[in-house]
């Protein structure tokens, strides 16, 4: 015999405490008799007839206790291997990644899987319960142990598809634990076999049975397309993957916008993948691009993809310094960049439209909105306290290994005094002498601050090398891309608004490429919702232009539809093993009965008194 | 002790009588036949003539028919001695209604009836010890001082008939009944002392009294029983299992003692303190073979 619950054992602490209890419980009364002899002579028979009957004495005691072990045996519930498929608990488990989308069985794998379940249900025996469960990125438990053939057919109905891959492991998990308390349990899986491998270890000692829904494997995929701006030009990328067992002829359209930009027929053989790159292309003032292929096949999401152009508009830097041409120069250098200058008699508070200020040897008292890069800081600035100079720097060091300093070499740079300053706990130094720090960068109240401490006209600093390379890389990272593209991978189903303060309309317009608007108020949800994959376009009500584009793409994994084989079957016992055979009888409801009759036997024991 | 009689229980006493089984002899007359053959007028046998016997009982009227000489022997008429043995111990003194109550009634039935054929009375107490005697008084002035005896006799000790009996011993000067009243609830044994009693040539009449509570007791749950006697304690638990088997222990021990009783030829009689007096005397005793 075994145990579902052998905790339960703990509550044998209840017998001692009977004992304790009866022993407590016994009140002599006390009585003159004219004799004891003849009390004496019948215990002296008593237990010397029946050893047995010193235990008569206390059978009340002992009904009560064989009462207590017998509901403390229950509550463990045990049960025992009985021979048969009585009491079948069959836990079902429906594939909804995204290649059941396919319409190889009409008018999809994942319609026919239901139907299949459907059926299974109506052929539920009396006793039979049946666990449902929905297996895509995350495993979700549509009905437990039910014998409700309704609940469970309205549980069958609410499963969705996702465009996500079917991954095995959370499935195996929930199939662990629901089988741990049942008795006869089998697995059906219903699913095309494409799913995610299994990398844990599973070994759960219930058969399975698979179900194979899908004949076809023809299946042409766009599974990538990709844009690069490059100075004045794009590049495109995309690649194509024929998941079928013949070969295929497609036409592969581009477009920007509603304007055709390329159409090329392209054959492609069983199991091979291709990459076509357009160099030359002109979307105009689209913000994306959008591939299609024209030919059906059993997979239609995978046919088109899309892929959302870099914003083109010039980061504006303002320069505020008396004169630094070292400067100015290196600054020129980085791409998509306009630069202004003005001397700092000239700087006023209003001038807040620049993505980059550079501030040399002066800084306002009122920050603007933008990223700073601040040299040679003056005494008491509202940014960095400055305590002094510091004169006799021999060699500049980095501190440790910084992206910021890549390709940026330090040999021979020469600097003649610095500003000695304290380090404040937004930034750290990127370059320092024996704890002088040089160059420091940090983020503060949402800005980029990238702070050179010394005067570049007081070192050599500017005629070497690396200093075109260091503006380069601090540009970079002080101008980073303005991305208004989102990308979610199949997994995600929701994503965020970022935090712009421009957003100040009342309600903003969701538009799914080639559907319907979406109107959304304030207050905006936190999460807008992107089952289906595609491009997702977000604007204000009263523009025409989005601000804001959301990606999500398919799993590549699952443009691959061709049925086959689940590949973590043998986390499952095998069917042909004597054990399959087993079923788990439970014994609790008979030992509570027995415990019944036991306090009916020990009241009329009570009752008459023996 | 008057007043637990009435005169026409007294007057159907007179009419009963003891029924020994065999006469003893006595050595004053009295109205009782006496087993040796003497002067009365009642005949009872005949026997050859053998020298030295009183010519004058020689029946002529045999010679001249048989022309053999025998000697005519009448019945002679003699007193009886009833030894009556009265347990007084604690015990005796339990039960409702009380056994020693009813003992001292039978107990004064018997001396009035013995008082009243001329026969003799002693009475012996018995707890430990033989603590008091009553040597045997006769005739029926002696009815009063009997009496007074068997009302003073105290509640006292405990059961030891057979080391009471034997100090008996003693005292008995000759053969009689013997009486002995007790409920027997006792571990020590009785049947030593009546067996001395048979050694001294007694007829013995053994009377059991039992209180109604001790031959069916009415009790359940825990008990710590405190014995009358002894004072010692026993708990016990008391359920109907054990209270049927005290009951079949008093109906064994009861058939044991009759049957020793038989065996030995003793009368063997047991009582319930609750059966009323007359019927004791006037039905239970004379069904039983005890008074006629």
């Amino acid at each position: 015999m075994e145990f579902f619950n052998p905790s339960a054992f703990f509550f044998a602490v209840i017998i001692p405490l009977i004992i304790l209890l009866y022993l407590l419980k016994r009140r002599y009364q006390e009585m003159l008799v004219s004799s004891t002899y003849l009390w004496e002579q019948v215990l002296k028979d008593m237990e010397a007839s029946m050893p047995w009957q010193r235990l008569k004495k206390n059978l009340l005691l002992f009904l009560q206790l064989l009462a207590a072990a017998i509901l403390i045996l229950a509550f463990s519930r045990p049960y025992l291997p009985v021979p048969g498929d009585s009491d079948r608990h069959i836990i079902v488990v429906l594939d909804c990644s995204c290649s059941m989308m396919a319409n190889d069985i009409s008018p999809s794998r994942f319609a026919e899987a239901r139907k299949e379940i459907e059926n299974l249900i109506d052929g539920l025996g009396k006793d039979d319960e049946m666990s449902l469960i929905a297996m895509g990125e995350e495993a979700r438990v549509l009905a437990s142990a039910s014998r409700d053939r309704l609940m469970l057919k309205k549980a069958l109905q609410d499963a969705q598809l996702s465009c996500g891959v079917a991954r095995p492991e959370p499935v195996l998990a929930i199939i662990a634990s629901l089988a741990e308390d049942a008795g006869n349990v089998s697995v059906i899986v219903f699913s095309d076999g494409r799913t995610a491998p299994v990398e844990d270890e599973f070994l759960l000692d219930c058969p399975l049975e698979f179900r194979r829904i899908g004949r076809d494997s023809d299946n042409l995929a766009l599974t990538a397309l990709a844009a690069r701006q490059e100075a004045r030009q794009m590049i495109l990328m995309a690649r194509l993957h024929n998941y079928g067992k013949e070969e295929r002829k497609t036409e592969l359209k581009l477009q920007a916008g509603e304007a055709l930009l390329d159409v090329r027929e392209i054959s492609l053989p069983p199991g091979e993948s291709r990459e076509i790159i357009w160099e030359d292309l002109d979307p105009g003032n689209e913000a994306f691009i959008k591939a299609s292929l024209s030919r059906s096949d059993v997979l239609m999401l995978d046919n088109q993809a899309y892929a959302v152009l870099e914003q083109r508009d010039n980061r504006r830097i303002l320069l505020v310094s008396q004169a630094n041409v070292f400067l100015e120069k290196s600054l020129l250098l980085l791409p998509g960049v306009e630069l202004y200058k003005t001397s700092t008699q000239d700087y006023e508070e209003g001038m807040d439209d620049f993505d980059l200020y550079i501030f040399d040897s002066f800084l306002p008292t009122a920050l603007p909105r933008g990223n700073i890069l601040l040299l040679d800081p003056p005494v008491s600035n509202s940014l960095i306290p400055v305590k002094g100079e510091f004169t006799g720097i021999k060699q500049v060091k980095p501190v440790d290994n910084q992206p910021l300093l890549n390709y940026v070499d330090l040999n021979d740079w020469q600097i003649s005094k610095c500003r000695q300053v304290e380090v404040p706990n937004w930034c750290r130094p990127l370059l320092q002498y024996q704890e002088v720090p040089l160059l420091l960068v940090g983020e503060k109240d949402n800005r980029r601050i990238a702070i050179f401490t010394f005067d570049l006209h007081n070192s050599n600093i500017p005629l070497q090398t690396g200093f075109p390379i260091l503006i380069n890389n601090l540009g970079s990272w002080l101008l980073p891309a303005s991305s208004n593209t989102l990308i979610l991978d199949a997994s995600q189903n929701y994503f965020s608004l970022p935090k712009m303060t421009d957003i100040d309309n009342e309600s903003i317009i969701i538009q799914k490429e080639g559907e319907a608007e979406q109107e959304f108020q304030a207050p905006f949800p936190d999460k807008f919702p992107a089952m289906a994959p595609g491009l997702y376009m977000v604007k204000q009500a009263d523009e025409e232009t989005p601000f804001y584009y959301v990606l999500k793409k398919l799993n590549g994994l699952e443009s691959d539809i061709n049925p086959g084989e689940l590949s973590w079957k043998q986390a499952f016992a095998q069917e042909n093993e004597e054990k399959l055979r087993l079923s788990k009888k439970e014994i609790w409801i008979f030992l509570a009965w027995m415990a019944f009759l036991i306090l009916v036997l020990e009241w009329e024991v009570y009752r008459r008194g023996y | 002790m008057e007043k637990f009689y009435n005169e026409d229980f007294l007057k159907q006493l007179q009419r009963l009588s003891l029924r020994t089984k065999k006469l003893k002899a006595g050595i004053q007359q009295g109205e009782r036949r006496s087993p040796r053959k003497g002067h009365s007028v009642e005949f009872a046998d005949f026997r050859s003539y053998s020298l030295g016997d009183d010519v004058r009982y020689i029946d002529w009227n045999s010679y001249a028919r048989s022309e053999k000489l025998f000697i005519k022997l009448f019945v002679e008429e003699q007193d009886l001695l009833l030894n009556i043995f009265m347990d007084t111990s604690q015990s005796m003194d339990w039960g409702q209604p009380s056994k020693s109550r009813l003992a001292k009634q039978i107990a004064g039935a018997f001396a009035y009836m013995a008082l009243s054929a001329y026969d003799q009375v002693a009475i012996a107490a018995c707890s430990e010890h033989l603590y008091s005697y009553q040597p045997p008084l006769g005739g029926r002035n002696a009815l009063r001082k009997v009496w007074g005896f068997l009302d003073a006799l105290p509640v006292i000790g405990s059961t030891r008939l057979s080391d009471s009996i034997k100090e008996f011993g003693p005292f008995s000067r000759r053969p009689g009944v013997s009486l002995i009243i007790s409920d027997l609830l006792s571990p020590h044994d009785f049947k030593e002392g009546l067996k001395y009693l048979q050694y001294l040539k007694q007829e013995v009449i053994l009377l059991q009294i039992l209180a109604p509570d001790e031959l069916s007791p009415v009790l359940h749950g825990d008990w710590r029983l405190l014995d009358s006697e002894s004072k010692e304690i026993r708990e016990i638990s008391i359920n109907t299992a054990l209270l049927k088997a005290y009951e079949k222990k008093i109906r064994e021990f009861t058939a044991e003692t009759r049957e020793f009783c038989h065996r030995r030829g003793m009368a063997f009689i047991q009582i319930c303190s609750d059966e009323l007096l007359e019927d004791i005397i006037l039905r239970s005793m004379p069904r039983a073979g005890i008074l006629g």
